[in-house]
């Protein structure tokens, strides 16, 4: 894209291209947010409705409600971080995430949950204050903010009643599942970006209100680094960029003296190393926990058509216990993938692969994703890319063993003919009876294919600087005016879609930076 | 260059896959380009004996189990995939198109016959496919995944590929015509 066309480019009042500007900008504010995501959406939403100068600065597009195509060729490279070919560094498990205005709530498909009671004790246990009362209604003021509830039965679709029915078969817990849609038409297309506006995403529900707040947004701006005067934040500094090449353009500059990161949980980390902030006990991108699941089908007689519909509805809690010594540990939840993505998935390749992709009208799959305590590490890359070193230990496997276990117990007993199950070599199996031998041991990386959607940790809470990088609230332990506002508070890995408090924690810290702030 | 590979190489996958950490991705690629006398690979423009690579790879990665699926030739597939990369970091591309410069001659270390992957056959490039799938060396394996991620976008996502398997999104009343 030219820079004429750039200019040309019809955004939002508010809202600038670093990518349109002749030469490199610079622009000052009382705060700088990075990343427009989850967590870094509200902290913008937030300010800019308390009336403070808020500039948002975004890496990715702007994507009006009519820029989105249900083409996954055309839309995963615009919506996805690296184009959609992030993934840990041995490549063995793809890591989907978000960029643009909206973030990973863009293409994400919607479920909501609040952090369940034992993660919020674990927390406590490790130094996290004001987890009680407070911190629930903030859930639920975040809730009805989002327009949070439970999908309805009419909107529960086949790929999720085999789920369902499976679980009840087998008296395993299991329950509809909570959403934050407005004027949903059950496209299916969710993970491409919704064609009928139909989320109550950051997008639509942060940005807009923001932006007639007075806060500004600057896209097509990748923020390389933080700056510091001695243990002050200052401001940000980074590159535009072309948002149809990706080509780096002009620097831009972003000077204020409170800065907040959301650009997620791997790339606020990557960024805060890359800037050289002190990290005395090198905690800085440590502890990455990112939920790593593995994809179970289930091939069915009648018709599913999985792709059409609400995506995901139903879960089975029954594998899914927290704390230290649980010894299970996955999180069961209905998924799918559109025919691209799918072929990916199905094993194999050729003419048997070919055969397996005629099933796909037939196939259920069940996603079984490990609320995992192995914790990998990430660092800075080039760019926008970063290095993610995450390779799950025997412990995690014996989990996604468990998790594939079960899933394909489920989709038996829900009526399923044949199960494929992702291995090396995959196993195709006919009955049950065939599931006891799969064990941790036989896994390893590659083995099963597996991807991962919620990266969490890496710049995690607590009351101690010496074992925790920010504050309870997000402020940096080291640096002055730093502030964290996405999935990198979590001190520990979920085991539930993040999405719900991660909006949350970016309300609470940007209610304890408006604090901080000298009387206007 | 056949013989300078056999030195290089001799029959070990192990030896590339040594060779291609100490070079690093892209280093390994442009040597292999640099050695067949090709252009190197480069960000925002495939060069053309590596989108042959990558569409003769295609063939046999989408190869079909019967005649009601398109040719991956006819149907747009290899410029789909070549699109698909083109909306990745610029590093990333240059890394997967030396990907592709590297299982280019790959067969000389994986087998199963010391030539061009662009000379095999089909029954010898799919033989190729499925050491490098299941080998134990895992940037052999990343190799397989990469090649296969980019070869399934591109062919999956022709809508003429679409009756075979079922899929259409004419039948979706939640897509808008114009979104299709
Ligand atoms: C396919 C998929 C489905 C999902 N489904 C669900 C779901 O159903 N429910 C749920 O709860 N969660 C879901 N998630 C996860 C959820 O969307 C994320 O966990 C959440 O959005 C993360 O919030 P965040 O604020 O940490 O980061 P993000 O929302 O990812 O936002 C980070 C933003 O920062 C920007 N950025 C990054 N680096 C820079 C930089 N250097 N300069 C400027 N900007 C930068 C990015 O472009 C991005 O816009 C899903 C995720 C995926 C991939
Ligand atoms: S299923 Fe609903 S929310 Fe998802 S993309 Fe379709 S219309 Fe939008």
């Amino acid at each position: 894209m030219s820079r004429a066309d750039a200019k040309r480019r019809v955004l939002p009042a508010g809202m600038i291209s670093a990518a349109a500007s002749d030469s490199a900008l610079r622009l000052n504010a009382d705060v700088v947010v990075v990343g427009l995501g989850a967590g870094g959406g509200m902290a913008f939403h937030d300010l800019a409705l308390a009336g403070v100068d808020v500039i948002g600065v975004e890496l990715g597009d702007y994507f009006a409600p009519e820029d989105m195509r249900c083409r996954e060729e055309v839309m995963l490279p615009k919506l996805f971080m690296e184009g959609a070919s992030r993934g840990t560094v041995d490549q063995a498990i793809t890591v989907m995430q978000g960029k643009g205005v909206g973030g990973s709530t863009l293409h994400n498909t919607n479920l909501c949950k609040r952090l369940p009671e034992p993660i919020l004790e674990i927390w406590r246990g490790q130094g996290v204050e004001d987890l009680g009362a407070e911190l629930q209604a903030d859930f639920q003021r975040v809730e009805e903010l989002l327009d949070v509830h439970p999908v309805p039965d009419d909107r529960v679709n086949a790929n999720n009643h085999a789920l369902f029915r499976g679980a009840r078969e087998l008296g395993y817990r299991h329950a509809v599942l909570s959403h934050n849609r407005q004027g949903c038409r059950q496209s299916g297309m969710c993970e491409l970006g919704c064609p009928n506006n139909g989320k109550q995403n950051a997008a639509k529900v942060l940005i807009p209100p923001a932006l007639n707040a007075g806060g500004r947004a600057l896209v097509h701006a990748r923020v390389d680094r933080i700056l510091t005067r001695g243990r002050q934040v200052c401001g940000v500094a980074g590159r535009a960029i072309d948002p149809l090449s990706g080509a780096e353009l002009q620097p831009f500059e972003v000077r204020a003296e409170r800065v907040v990161l959301g650009a997620s949980a791997t790339n606020s980390a990557a960024l805060a190393i890359k800037s050289g902030l002190p990290d005395p006990h090198r905690l800085t991108g440590r502890r990455l926990h990112i939920h790593p699941g593995a994809f179970v089908m289930g091939v069915f007689d009648e018709t599913i058509e999985g792709w059409k519909g609400v995506p995901q509805s139903a879960e089975c809690t029954e594998f899914l216990n927290f704390g230290h010594d649980a010894e299970q540990r996955v999180w069961l939840v209905s998924g799918f993938a559109h025919p691209g993505a799918a072929a990916g998935l199905m094993p194999g390749f050729g003419a048997a692969h070919a055969s397996m992709m005629r099933l796909y009208p037939n196939v259920a799959a069940i996603i079984a994703m490990v609320h995992d305590h192995y914790s990998g590490h990430v660092r800075p890359r080039d760019g926008e890319r970063v290095q993610i070193h995450y390779r799950p230990d025997r412990a995690e496997l014996n989990q996604v063993a468990l998790g594939m276990r079960e899933a394909a117990r489920i989709l038996f007993a829900a009526g399923a003919r044949q199960v494929i199950i992702p291995t090396s070599p995959p196993r195709l199996l006919d009955s049950p009876a065939q599931l006891d031998g799969l064990t941790g041991a036989e896994l390893g990386p590659f083995n099963p294919s597996m991807v991962a959607v919620h990266p969490m940790s890496t710049m995690w809470m607590g009351a101690d600087p010496r074992s925790s990088v920010v504050s309870s609230h997000g402020a940096h332990h080291q640096v002055r005016g730093l502030f964290v506002a996405d999935g990198s508070l979590f001190p520990t890995s979920i085991g539930g879609p993040p999405q719900i408090p991660i909006y949350t924690f970016g309300r609470r810290v940007a209610r304890a930076l408006l604090a901080g702030l000298p009387a206007r | 260059m056949v013989s300078f590979l056999r030195g290089v190489l001799g029959d070990k996958p192990e030896l590339l896959m040594a060779r291609m950490q100490t070079m690093g991705l892209v280093r390994t690629g442009r040597f292999f380009a640099r050695l067949s006398r090709n252009p190197p690979p480069m960000p925002g423009k495939v060069p053309a004996w590596l989108s042959e690579t990558l569409e003769r790879a295609m063939t046999r990665v989408c190869a079909a189990d019967d005649a009601d699926f398109p040719d991956v030739r006819a149907c747009g597939a290899l410029d789909a995939a070549l699109r698909f990369m083109g909306g990745m970091p610029s590093t990333t591309q240059e890394e997967l198109q030396s990907m592709l410069a590297i299982l280019e001659y790959a067969p000389y270390a994986f087998g199963p016959r010391r030539q061009r992957l662009t000379r095999l056959s089909d029954d010898e490039i799919d033989r190729l496919l499925l050491t490098l799938e299941t080998s134990p060396l895992m940037p052999a394996r990343a190799m397989f995944k990469a090649l296969k991620s980019v070869c399934m976008m591109g062919y999956y996502t022709r809508p003429e590929v679409w009756p075979a398997i079922g899929y259409s999104l004419s039948g979706n009343p939640g897509v808008p015509a114009e979104r299709r």
